[in-house]
């Protein structure tokens, strides 16, 4: 398409930026499409979990329940509470999307199948996760709303703390494929199952599923909202669109931490006769899924015990893993 | 009766006050030998009840919680009812649990009566903290006055309600609402 | 954020230091079982004060209760502990039968230790639910109502109601067991206990749910005394205190039954003490149903009720030492009615165990006192 683009006689950097456009459509309508999946089916998979059929009534088993949630979310009434920092607030939802957006520029859905290949992949992921914070906490402060401050703090320390174990774990990967490109660690884990990043990884595969759902603000790590304590942390005064974007937005996050825990570790796109795309959700679902029966089988965890496990058990694991990597990588030769 | 296979409920109670169940006698020996015009009264429901004046009502108290033999050591409960011409009676629901393997359990009730026009009694919340929001609220709906209380207001009602609703001679100041009862549509009254 | 002043929270709680916080839980929030407001002051996260705000749910039902009839009472009783509503009922009832010398048959006496004992488990099968809500565990909660669904069955088909049933009358009880309870409540009681197994399987070993509940909110056994706490706070600080050991009513001194107690007071220890307290209730329920004799369900009451006199009636609540204290001058309506709520007193508490904790504590220590606002309130 590039090409027929420059063939209509258009100049190169016009075809980059409409195909630049396109792609992000491409991707926007992708993550809105699975939203509404992923809350089906963490009904459904909640439902069943619990004892209970979840959603049953609108389409066959209960297809169109999400569609007539986002309706209902699109179509409610704007409100900004008095008091709040009108611009920051309004500000806050886009940000956190941008971010979840701008994730998924580096993620191949399969061979050449992804938008922009980068050289430094995996410290381009590094840093975009980092922006999720920085919206968390105009959210909270711009709310005027003590909940929601405590929730942003909350969110700032939890993703702060967690998001070094997971570069760490993420340099070991790029340690063994030797390249932080992410189709060259997809093409590192080419020619079957026992090639997949998971098995010499063990450790690091484990720390980087905690660490994600911390990122993603998953039950039993979901304390930046833990409705029981904060109502609804950082996104209590959020409703209507608003606060469907931070929806969106965490299950976004939640595509996204899969989808690389995916390419990291379970040999992204690869598998034998379907085609590398259905490979490649087979596995983030599956992903999803087991995040999905952790999450509503534990309890909440306590903030300072989280904080724990991320600076006294995630971060010593994740050094030891980088060291047996290159150990490993040095010993491969 | 709910508690006549109780030891609580010997023949013939009501007939004179003076005896006592077998658990009860030390309790009323003890009294009688410090406060000997108190007369403690068994009442049908197995309470040994005194009546105490609210000037020695403090010291009375704590020789209640702190002599051995008696520790009434937990407060079940503190009201008041409103005698109207009589004044009014605040009563306290005494038992001692102890941390002690032999227990008793004793019951006690006090009743302390408090002039209408002078209604207030000393506060036992330094002998027993849980007397707090029992008395915020015998002050909010009765209005006695709990003197030494740390933190004496309205606990139920509104902070600026006006009267204390359970006085017999309390008069609600809102205006009467009219009821309104609409009728039920294609009712044929 | 724009700062904004909370002068009931200084009025309270003083004027907050240097980087201190008030916060307003409740009266709208999700673990405050109902309209509770708790005043905090917090650094951080850590609570440096509590205080509870209470009367949102206030009907001043001791006033209501002198302008009825005794027996026009009863159904103002369910509306107190509206999850607990037949031991609210039989302590205003007893309380009402001691005015007045009423004998109670003994198979009426039955009646009410086995719906009472099964009201005690359907309350703490909800506190289970709700408690763990409370953690964040949101799937026990569903598993717990699977249960308590059932008994509420049982309950609509003996009384026709699901949760306030005006059941228990001055005398008895409104009508007799229909023909299967017995099958019916046994069956269930069975099935519970594979249910029990099962919660604590799920739930109670978790290590995330020990690491949230163990050593927190620790009331020492003098504290408990000393706040009267009564029900499972006050065993769970290790005091073996229960109304129904302490001064057996009813037909309680015949049934074999244990008090568990816990050693720590701490939230594990009370919640602990209501996960053991199942088995007991299941023990008694089942004596019950073996003993229970044939005769009248209610007793010889007379048509014209005159209270006479003042009496105090205390039973043993799933919450805790619920009393009834009532002064009759010789008229169908009592003088006065006084309601003594264990929650009421249980929320003195919250300022002791939550203090130092966090505000995930507090959340805690609220769900193991158990409150119901509707008790508190009345």
């Amino acid at each position: 398409m590039y090409e027929w683009l420059l063939g209509t006689g258009m100049s190169q950097s016009l075809a980059n930026i409409i195909m630049g456009v396109l792609k992000s459509l491409i991707i926007i309508v992708f993550l809105a499409v699975s939203a509404l999946i992923l809350v089906l089916m963490e009904r459904k998979v909640a439902g069943r979990i619990q004892n209970r059929p979840g959603p049953n009534r609108l389409g066959p088993g209960g297809m169109f329940q999400t569609f007539a949630d986002a309706i209902k979310l699109v179509s409610k009434e704007d409100v900004v509470p008095s008091g709040a920092d009108k611009a920051v607030y309004i500000l806050a939802p886009l940000v956190i999307f941008a971010a979840s957006v701008a994730l998924w520029v580096v993620i191949p859905f399969g061979p050449n199948l992804v938008v922009q290949d980068l050289n430094i992949g995996l410290i381009y992921l590094a840093a975009v996760t980092g922006i999720n914070v920085l919206a968390f906490l105009m959210a909270g402060w711009s709310s005027n709303n003590k909940w929601s401050l405590i929730g942003s703090m909350r969110s700032a320390a939890q993703l702060v703390s967690y998001e070094i174990p997971l570069v760490l774990t993420l340099v070991a990967v790029g340690m063994m494929a030797g390249s932080l490109r992410l189709g060259d660690v997809v093409a590192a884990q080419q020619g079957g199952i026992q090639n997949w990043f998971v098995f010499p990884q063990i450790i690091g595969f484990i720390v980087f599923v905690v660490a994600g759902m911390a990122e993603a603000n998953r039950k039993p790590f979901d304390l930046p909202e833990g409705e029981s304590e904060l109502v609804a942390g950082y996104n209590t005064e959020y409703s209507g669109f608003r606060w469907a974007v931070f929806f969106l937005a965490e299950y976004a996050n939640l595509i996204v931490f899969s989808a690389l825990a995916t390419t990291f570790f379970l040999g992204g796109p690869s598998g034998p006769l379907l085609p590398p795309i259905v490979w490649f959700f087979i596995k983030t679902y599956a992903v999803i899924f087991v995040t999905m029966w952790i999450g509503w089988t534990l309890p909440r965890i306590r903030i300072d015990h989280l904080m724990n496990l991320g600076w006294y058990v995630l971060i010593p694991l994740a050094l030891i893993n980088l060291g047996w990597t290159g150990l490993y990588v040095l010993w491969r030769g | 009766m709910a508690e006549r296979e109780d030891k609580a409920r010997p023949e013939g109670e009501t007939a004179g006050a003076q005896t006592f169940p077998e658990e009860i006698q030390p309790v009323v020996d003890l009294l009688n030998k410090h406060y000997p015009d108190l007369s403690p009264a068994m009442r049908a429901d197995g309470w040994l009840e005194v009546v105490v004046d609210r000037q020695q009502s403090p010291e009375f108290f704590r020789f209640l919680r702190d002599t051995r033999g008696l520790e009434f050591d937990y407060l079940s409960d503190v009201t008041a009812v409103d005698y109207e011409d009589k004044g009014f009676q605040v009563v306290y629901h005494l038992i001692s649990i102890g941390l002690r393997a032999d227990r008793t359990h004793r019951r006690l009730c006090v009743k302390i009566n408090v002039p209408r026009d002078d209604a207030r009694t000393p506060s036992v919340v330094d002998i027993w903290p849980t007397a707090n929001f029992h008395e915020r609220e015998v002050y909010d709906l009765m209005g006695v006055v709990f003197e030494g209380h740390p933190d004496l207001r309205r606990i139920l009602l509104r902070e600026d309600w006006v009267g204390h609703p359970l006085r017999k001679d309390y008069v609600d100041r809102r205006p009467p609402r009219p009821r309104v009862v609409e009728k039920a549509p294609g009712s044929w009254r | 954020m724009a700062k904004t002043s909370d002068v009931l929270g200084e009025q309270q709680l003083g004027v907050p230091a240097e980087q201190e916080l008030f916060i307003n839980m409740g009266p709208q929030h999700p673990s405050t079982h109902g309209v509770l407001r708790v005043l905090l002051k917090v650094d951080g996260e850590v609570v440096t004060d509590a205080k509870a705000d209470i009367g949102y749910l206030h009907r001043c039902f001791e006033k209501i209760a002198e302008r009825r009839t005794v027996t026009q009472v009863i159904p103002y009783t369910d509306r107190t502990d509206y999850l607990a509503a037949i031991t609210s009922e039989w302590a205003f009832v007893m309380a009402a039968e001691r005015l007045m010398d009423v004998e109670v048959p003994e198979r009426a006496e039955y009646i009410r230790v086995i719906v009472g004992e099964l009201q005690r488990i359907a309350s703490h099968l909800l506190w289970f639910g709700t408690f763990a809500l409370d953690l964040g565990a949101t799937t026990v909660f569903l598993y717990a109502f699977r249960e308590r669904e059932k008994l509420l069955d049982i309950f609509q088909k003996l009384t026709g109601a699901r949760m306030l049933y005006n059941y228990l009358r001055i005398g008895g009880a409104r009508n007799d067991l229909y023909d299967g309870f017995a099958d019916d409540v046994r069956r269930f009681l069975d099935d519970l206990e594979d249910r029990l197994h099962e919660y604590h399987t799920l739930f109670t070993g978790n290590r995330i749910f020990e690491s949230r509940v163990k050593g927190i909110g620790v009331l020492s056994a003098e504290d408990a005394i000393k706040y009267g706490a009564s029900g499972p706070v006050i065993r769970g600080s290790g005091v073996p205190y229960d109304v129904r050991k302490a001064h057996p009513y009813s037909v309680y001194h015949r049934f074999d039954f244990g008090i568990p107690i816990g050693k720590d007071g701490d939230v594990y220890s009370r919640y602990l003490v209501r996960m053991q307290e199942f088995y007991e209730s299941i023990g008694i329920v089942r004596q019950a149903l073996d003993q229970i004799p044939a005769g009248d369900f209610i007793g010889k009451v007379p048509r014209r009720m005159r209270l006479e006199g003042d009496a105090y009636a205390r039973v043993e609540s799933p919450r805790g030492e619920v009393g009834v204290y009532i002064v009759g001058r010789g008229e169908e309506n009592a003088w006065r009615v006084h309601y003594r709520s264990p929650c009421f007193t249980h929320l003195q508490l919250l300022g002791p165990l939550g203090v130092g904790g966090l505000v995930a504590d507090m959340v805690a220590v609220i769900g193991s006192i158990d409150i119901v606002m509707g008790e508190v309130d009345r």
